[in-house]
């Protein structure tokens, strides 16, 4: 170990200050509210420990103003300890089906629903990602820069069905559930279904368990992003002999969780019974969750789950600005909150691509030199060669104005991106724009005549049904933008998405308007896209790539946090895109649905546990 | 008989295959890969992973083999695995197949209740009013879309009243009314659509055969209106209007796909629907297998149906 390891070795305190930095703010976030509870702010407790980061966060400002959002949001929707009432159904909605209900394979938002509920992790983040809270575990202890220990709550067992019958959690268990989700590589079951195997394949030393309630973890080289993945949605713990009965897990879920699976009907819902044996207590000391039942509604039609919303078929909802005025207009009593998506926009120029004979990424300059008629290229869209150019690629990106996208196709909508991590990571988002991506149409201008006047003419393609509703104007008002810039002529294609997709992930496109995933953990976002090994997207530059993954290995939290804000920088300022806006998701909450917040991380159903129904 | 249901089915073979190589083509022919759409979601998919998953599926071996290989599945009842579902595409479609049947049947017998009698009265009050206005539903059947008036009655109701149709599935052996209740509505707007040609048809007829002179000498008989009507022209008027229910079939079937979606049914719409969303080949091959073969067996039913209306016909 290097001495400048050694120099980090950190305490149970700066573990939870480095992981609580990965946790998001909600600068941008608007309490819109109308109507709403007048119950007391009194939040309950689960009987969890918990340590507030807030402190910790370097981004003060945006934390105050996250914290006032935050309080107000609150007392939308929570009520003091004295009036929580117990009993009833919770009925839910979920706007995607699943493949399957096993939390180690499937990838989608409705499946861990199924997985926060059934299971539990080690441990996991409060609704707005500032506070990391115990769950299976207490807190963790990091020994070293590479070790962290977890201790489970005694007496906490599995729930009382078969396989299991209650019998008690033990560190075997956990150890079980982190290898399965890392997969079996080169098997016959290694076919992609193992989405998260990224998490701690090739990051995990050793998974030690000295006793029944201990597990240590640890890490090749210090993993900055541990706490995340460890308190993941997906990473939960699963019993050796459910997985064994059933083969996988994909249509049955016996955990450790406060519901028990009771139904779930293949594209139409899933209902769960509470776990009377929950370890988790109510602030009336009697087990957690509040509810007897929980229904979730799988509604993919928008207009379908408007109406439902509105009809008082389930108690919270969320939906884009297409369909939130009627929702405003149906149910006025509903408390209403708009909170930035985690699906931010980039305008994309073609990334570099493989040579499938070395396996090496290509950059365009490589690509033009390659021996006539070879035939190693993976990918390509010839006409991208002119973005080799850094002036045509700068030119672009200065030519879209972010702003006017946001006032036109959502009515002001949504907080604009300045680069790759989104606005509401206040901790490590940047919050202004980059020099040289700034709109400025008359200097794109200029960039482009400076590189010989070009014609930048070839078709400019976005996911017309996935993309969101507003896809296709937005698509419009970037092509209009880039119209106005001398010699781009752009060919507006819209794609139903299986199309697209085909076209995205074999990087044949020449310029696209797309929507990625973003998420608290910087390396999440930064290592997927612009990393070494990124198969969401590719760019030559070895630069980028060490300073990814120099910060991907920096436990402290406020350097980290410098390191991914220049990285940022650098990706911004080496214009492969326009980072241009993050769109609100408005949420809806029925009155009588109390102390609940969906989690910011959309991903994440375990809010739920601490619902109640004031009727 | 027996000779001629033995040779419309054995007719009916190459039309089958016709169609599962017609939809094994059509499908690898749009663009799309159901490999990219599976991990779609993982951030560092390996071209290793993309070739293995792509050799599971078979996908990695040449058109005519990966279609051999499926006839030869259908031959033991095997039509694949769903790549969406993870499951065999027979129990997706068995579970999902009642569903849609259920529904079609409701639609088409909301249809006929609806087309039927006003096409006769149409036919016998030419050109008064509720003539006028029959046409004009059969107009408005034949021409409005009915997503279009689904997406009417989903959206505004709730608005203006405060009502919405049932939109939350419920099975027939948990709640029988309230299973009805929730068909109702799609099977209404389905039956609508279907009642326009129906009753246009039945109203054509009707007139052509009132005007027959055995329908004259029933009349001259003495016989009653209401005998004269049912008894004689009616069933001599149904003939040309069973063909177009057979054909109605292939509109109801696809009119099954966008009504599931926009009120949560699980049937087999739903599930194709997403089949051609994710490129999900089994999916949609054994979707359309199984519509097809559907379709062969009600338009041999219909045509078994001409000789119990008309004993005229004989099937020698």
């Amino acid at each position: 170990m290097s001495e400048y390891w050694k120099r980090r070795t950190l305490s149970r305190r700066n573990v939870l200050r480095g992981a609580a930095v990965g946790g998001a703010g909600l600068a941008g976030a608007a309490l819109i509210g109308c109507g709403g509870s007048d119950d007391a702010t009194t939040s309950s407790s689960s009987g969890s420990s918990s340590s507030s980061s807030s402190s910790s966060s370097a981004a003060t400002s945006a934390a105050t103003s996250a914290a006032a959002v935050q309080q107000a949001a609150s007392a939308a929707t929570q009520a003091s300890t004295a009036s929580v009432k117990r009993g009833g159904k919770l009925t839910m909605h979920a706007n995607h089906e699943m493949r399957s209900i096993d939390p180690h394979f499937d990838t989608f938002p409705a499946a861990t629903w199924v997985a926060n509920s059934v299971y539990n992790r080690l441990v996991k983040y409060s609704w707005d990602l500032k506070e990391l809270q115990s769950d299976l575990s207490e807190l963790p202890e990091q020994p070293d820069g590479f070790s962290y220990v977890f201790k489970i709550k005694p007496g906490t067992k599995f729930q009382n069905i078969a396989p299991v019958n209650g019998r008690e959690v033990t560190s075997e268990d956990v150890k079980y559930s982190i290898e399965r989700q890392m997969g079996q590589e080169g098997s016959q079951e290694d076919l992609g279904k193992w989405g998260h195997r990224y998490y701690f394949n090739e990051k995990l030393a050793s998974i030690e368990t000295p006793d029944d309630h201990t597990i240590v973890f640890k890490t090749n080289k210090p993993y900055a992003a541990f706490m995340y993945y460890i308190s993941n949605p997906w990473t939960v713990v699963v019993p050796r002999e459910a997985v064994e009965a059933a083969g996988d897990l994909t249509s049955t879920a016996v955990g450790t969780g406060p519901f028990i699976l009771d139904q779930w009907t293949k594209g139409v819902s899933w209902n769960a019974k509470a776990n009377p044996d929950y370890f988790a207590k109510g602030v009336d000391g009697k087990p957690l969750p509040y509810v007897d039942e929980i229904e979730m509604l799988l509604v993919q039609e928008a207009n379908t789950a408007a109406t439902q919303f509105i009809n008082g078929d389930f108690s919270a909802y969320a939906t884009d600005a297409n369909y939130v005025e009627r929702v405003r207009e149906g149910r006025g009593d509903a408390t209403e909150i708009a909170v930035p998506s985690q699906f931010g926009r980039q305008m994309r120029m073609p990334p570099t691509y493989l040579d499938k004979v070395t396996g090496k990424i290509m950059d365009y300059k490589s690509y033009a030199n390659a021996p006539e008629g070879y035939e190693g290229w993976q990918s390509y869209w010839e006409a991208g060669q002119m973005f080799d150019d850094i002036r045509i690629r700068q030119a672009m990106v200065q030519g879209v104005d972010k702003q006017q996208i946001i006032d036109l196709a959502l009515s002001g909508g949504g907080i604009p991106m300045y680069s790759v991590i989104p606005q509401q990571y206040d901790t490590w988002a940047l919050t202004e724009e980059v020099p040289g991506a700034e709109f400025d149409a008359a200097n794109a201008a200029k960039l482009l005549q400076a590189a010989g006047s070009p014609a930048v003419e070839g078709p400019f393609m976005w996911a017309s049904s996935s993309a969101g509703s507003v896809a296709d104007q937005v698509g419009e008002i970037i092509n209009q933008q880039l119209g106005s810039l001398p010699g781009v002529n752009l060919t507006l294609e819209p794609r139903e998405t299986a199309n697209y997709y085909d076209v995205t992930y074999k990087y044949r496109y020449f310029m696209s308007h797309h929507v990625p995933l973003a998420a608290a953990e910087p390396s999440e976002n930064l290592q997927s896209y612009f990393g070494r090994n990124s198969t969401y997207y590719k760019i030559y530059n070895p630069d980028i790539w060490d300073k990814i993954d120099a910060q991907d290995a920096e436990v402290d939290g406020p350097t980290r946090q410098q390191m991914v804000k220049d990285v940022q920088k650098d990706i911004t300022g080496f214009f492969p895109m326009k980072f241009v806006y993050t769109p609100y998701i408005y949420q809806f909450y029925d009155p009588k649905l109390k102390n609940y917040r969906m989690s910011l991380d959309r991903y994440d159903g375990s809010q739920i546990v601490e619902a109640w129904l004031d009727s | 008989m027996n000779r001629y249901v033995v040779r419309r089915i054995l007719m009916s073979v190459p039309t089958f295959i016709l169609t599962v190589l017609f939809v094994f083509m059509i499908i690898r022919l749009i663009p799309g890969d159901p490999v990219e759409i599976i991990l779609s979601q993982s951030p560092y998919t390996t071209q290793e992973a993309k070739d293995s998953l792509r050799a599971y599926y078979g996908l990695d071996k040449p058109l005519y083999e990966q279609f051999v290989n499926y006839l030869g599945q259908l031959v033991t009842g095997d039509l694949g695995e769903s790549t969406n579902t993870e499951s065999p595409v027979t129990e997706e479609l068995r579970s999902r197949l009642p569903i849609t049947m259920e529904f079609g049947v409701f639609a088409v017998v909301i249809g006929l209740i609806v087309a039927i009698p006003i096409g006769v009265l149409s036919a016998i009050r030419q050109d008064s009013w509720s003539d006028y206005l029959s046409r004009s539903f059969a107009i408005f059947g034949i021409s409005v879309p009915y997503f279009f008036t689904a997406l009417l009655l989903i959206i505004y109701p709730i608005m203006w009243f405060g009502w919405a149709p049932p939109l939350r599935w419920v099975g027939p052996t948990e709640d029988p009314i309230g299973h009805i209740h929730y068909m109702f509505w799609p099977a209404l707007l389905l039956g609508v659509t279907l009642a326009g040609s129906v009753l246009r048809m039945t109203r054509n007829q009707m007139l052509e055969v009132l005007r027959q002179d055995y329908i004259r000498t029933a009349y001259s008989k003495g016989l009653r209106e209401r005998v004269v009507i049912w008894r004689h022209a009616l069933r001599n008027a149904l003939i040309p209007v069973i063909t177009i229910l057979g054909l109605q079939v292939g509109i109801a079937v696809s009119g099954t796909v966008v009504l599931e979606v926009l009120f949560n049914m699980p049937g087999l719409g739903k599930f194709f629907l997403q089949g051609i969303f994710n490129r999900d080949y089994p999916a949609i091959q054994g979707t359309v297998l199984v519509i097809a073969s559907f379709t062969l067996l009600v338009n041999l039913f219909v045509d078994l149906c001409y000789a119990w209306i008309d004993p005229r016909i004989k099937y020698s």
